[in-house]
């Protein structure tokens, strides 16, 4: 076999070219339904996705909502009941996974335990037929990458956790794939490992440059690893968007729930956006905000307001609040986090309706007051621009 | 109370077993073995050694035909057994419990009664035979029992399941994981199955391979019923020279040189699959 071209390029197979910006990754229409006897179960109902070339991808929900079958999906594993699924531009539906440019590290890792570390590294670029000179040095590369040097020799059996990981993504890593998938890949390590691996891992797709999707169960881990991510819940995906956006302004009630902790408020809206943008609106708890929406009067919404978003101050302090959204309320709750207190604050209403609790995030700064006692008195107050109106859930 | 007693203590009953029931024949065979005499005039120890050099001379044949044919029944029960664990373990879903029953149900049929059956199926004007040669597909000369492929293919099918359940064993723990990391990374079917499953499955096929070849060779039975005077296994041997002849410090030295011939094949076959298992971590 000639060496003066990389061999490994002749055999790749679907979906590596690179066409210009297209992504690298595209899900169309995407539905998966299994099948057990007579009974089944719809894992995924309709994805749209696409994920861009060198992309930090995330894909949060909750357990259940069908993130590992999507990734699955991608790696060649399943096969969609519907849909078509496309790797840098290439329809790849019905190509089986060897012939797909993806890798996945599996949750469990799934390291060959009668291999050694090199050899497990070693794997995907010897069934390539990578000449052997080269794959010795592509698997010290990508060993010395990891830190792993010197487990080179050992049986995956003996590691720690941490050290299966990053064998487990030197393996897949090493073919220089044009996209990674990770399923979980923090889900099985311990608290603190788990922090420096998000690091860790950031810093390895940073160096090979390689677009990344890791499905995760954990918001937290979206929110800061990714460069955007896709909320799903019930087989669909509820919102898109850089790890901000979909903070600030979550799509639905599910996406503002589930990412990050969020207050929840029903109303009806007085009188509809005047110049500022901003509409009155009467809450059920009789309470009355300002909130940008273009719902006329009458018209019912939902909107958040995120509970850092909130300043809490005892009643008489007042300050100057400059057209911000004030409600009086009682402390109901204190509990102390460290850098920040978390207070719940029952808002007191006008009308008869049920009462309106607000959870409120202060930080503990220098800056911060002395700490509010439950039952104190307090002022609640927000910006309107934060009082972010929902679409349906 | 020295509670590190307690293990011993709980294994006492099986040490007494062992001891009684395995260690002391063995003595007294091993005693017999060195005895000279004849059953008329008694037997008396004479630490004669020279009993097992006549009969390993006079046996070798049977000996090497034993191995033979336990070697052969292994490697049949090999070829059919892995495909069958493997389809059961892989392929076989929820029923899996149901096809291990069926693979084990003819083994609740007494082994001798077993082997009559086949003695009866397989006769010359038998149902099979009888029924190809009316057709006119076999010579009417033609016959299956008393050659040496019966006896193999008896002893095959008597140890089936003990190739068959070490290997389902290790097969039904593998996690399907492996097989999928290895489609992962550019292995086809075959190379998953050749690079993964196969090297992953060799301890199973070590303890299958043990645990047919060891019972297989020491076998009488299936050459008594399905073979002929030319088939005579060492089992055969040792039976006709205890039961029969009454020879017992031949028969008690055959049965030493059987033990100690398996014991070294299972050596130095343990240590060829250890060096294999570590070669097939080669990628
Ligand atoms: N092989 C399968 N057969 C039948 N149902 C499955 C299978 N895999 C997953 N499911 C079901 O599909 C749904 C989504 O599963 P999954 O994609 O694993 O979700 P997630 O990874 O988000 O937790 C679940 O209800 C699960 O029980
Ligand atoms: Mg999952």
């Amino acid at each position: 076999m000639a060496t003066t071209t990389d061999p490994a390029a002749g055999a790749r197979t679907a979906g590596t070219a690179s066409d210009g910006d297209g992504p690298a990754i595209e899900l169309e229409g995407v539905a998966k339904t299994y099948r057990a006897g007579r009974s089944t179960v719809t894992a995924v109902r309709h994805l749209d996705l696409a994920v861009a070339p060198g992309e930090y991808f995330a894909v949060v929900g909750p357990s259940g909502c069908g993130k590992t079958t999507t990734l699955r999906m991608i790696g060649g594993f399943e096969e969609p009941t519907a849909g078509t699924v496309r790797l840098a531009g290439r329809d790849v539906t019905g190509v089986p996974p060897d012939r797909r440019d993806v890798n996945t590290v599996f949750q469990s890792y799934a390291l060959f335990p009668h291999m050694s570390v090199a050899d497990n590294v070693a794997f995907g670029l010897r069934r390539r037929r990578v000449p052997a000179a080269e794959v010795r040095r592509r698997v010290g590369d990508m060993l010395d990458l990891v830190e792993l040097t010197g487990v080179a020799s050992r049986r995956p059996g003996r590691l720690s956790g941490g050290q299966q990981q990053r064998v487990a993504l030197a393996r897949a890593l090493v073919n220089r794939p044009g996209a990674l998938l990770l399923d979980e890949p923090l889900g099985a390590l311990d608290p603190l490992l788990r922090q420096a691996m998000r690091a860790e891992l950031k810093r390895l797709q940073r160096e090979v440059g390689a677009t990344f999707v890791h499905v995760t169960h954990d918001q937290g881990e979206a929110l800061a690893m990714a460069d955007r991510l896709a909320v799903m819940a019930g087989g669909r995906v509820r919102q898109t968007g850089a790890p901000a956006e979909v903070y600030e302004r979550p799509a639905d009630r599910f996406v503002a729930g589930f990412v990050g902790a969020a207050n929840l408020l029903t109303g009806t809206v007085r009188t509809s956006a005047g110049g500022d943008g901003y509409a009155a609106v009467d809450l059920d708890g009789g309470q009355r905000v300002r909130a940008a929406t273009a719902a006329g009067p009458g018209a019912r919404i939902d909107l958040t307001v995120r509970p850092e978003k909130i300043r809490i101050a005892a009643a008489g302090t007042e300050g100057p609040d400059g057209g911000a959204n004030l409600l009086r309320g009682t402390v109901r709750d204190a509990v102390y986090q460290g850098p920040a207190t978390h207070y719940t604050v029952l808002v007191a209403g006008a009308g008869a309706a049920e009462p309106v609790e607000l959870v409120v995030h202060r930080q503990n700064s220098a800056a911060a007051g002395p700490a509010l006692r439950v039952g104190a008195e307090v002022r609640l107050t927000w910006p309107p621009e934060h009082s972010h109106v929902l679409g349906p859930a | 109370m020295r509670p590190r007693a307690v293990p011993y203590l709980l294994a006492l009953p099986a040490w007494l077993w062992l001891g009684v029931f395995f260690v002391l024949p063995l003595c007294g065979m091993l005693s017999v073995s060195l005895m000279t005499g004849d059953l008329l005039s008694g037997f008396t120890q004479t630490f004669h050694l020279g009993t097992y050099a006549e009969a390993v001379q006079r046996y070798r044949v049977q000996l090497l035909r034993s191995l033979l044919y336990g070697g052969s029944a292994t490697l049949v029960c090999l070829v059919i057994g892995y495909p069958v664990a493997y389809w059961i373990a892989f392929h076989a879903g929820r029923s899996r419990g149901g096809y291990l029953l069926l693979l084990l149900l003819p083994f609740f049929v007494s082994f001798v009664l077993r082997t009559v059956a086949w003695q009866f199926v397989l006769a010359d004007d038998g149902v099979v035979l009888g029924t190809l040669k009316d057709a006119g597909l076999l010579p009417e000369g033609a016959r299956v029992l008393n050659s040496a492929p019966a006896v193999v293919f008896g002893l095959a099918y008597a140890f089936l399941p003990f190739m068959v359940l070490p290997i389902y064993a290790v097969l039904d723990r593998m996690d399907r994981r492996l097989v999928e990391a290895a489609r992962d990374l550019y292995a086809g079917r075959a190379a998953a199955f050749l690079r993964v499953v196969l090297p992953y499955s060799l301890p199973g096929v070590s303890a299958g391979v043990l645990m047919t070849f060891v019972p297989a060779s020491s076998d009488y039975v299936n050459a008594a019923v399905l073979g002929g005077p030319g088939t005579t296994m060492i089992g055969n041997v040792i039976q006709t020279q205890f039961l029969v002849n009454n020879a017992y410090p031949t028969a008690a030295a055959l049965t030493f040189t059987l033990m100690a011939v398996l014991l070294l094949g299972i050596l130095g076959y343990a240590l060829a699959a250890g060096t294999e298992r570590m070669a097939g971590g080669r990628g």
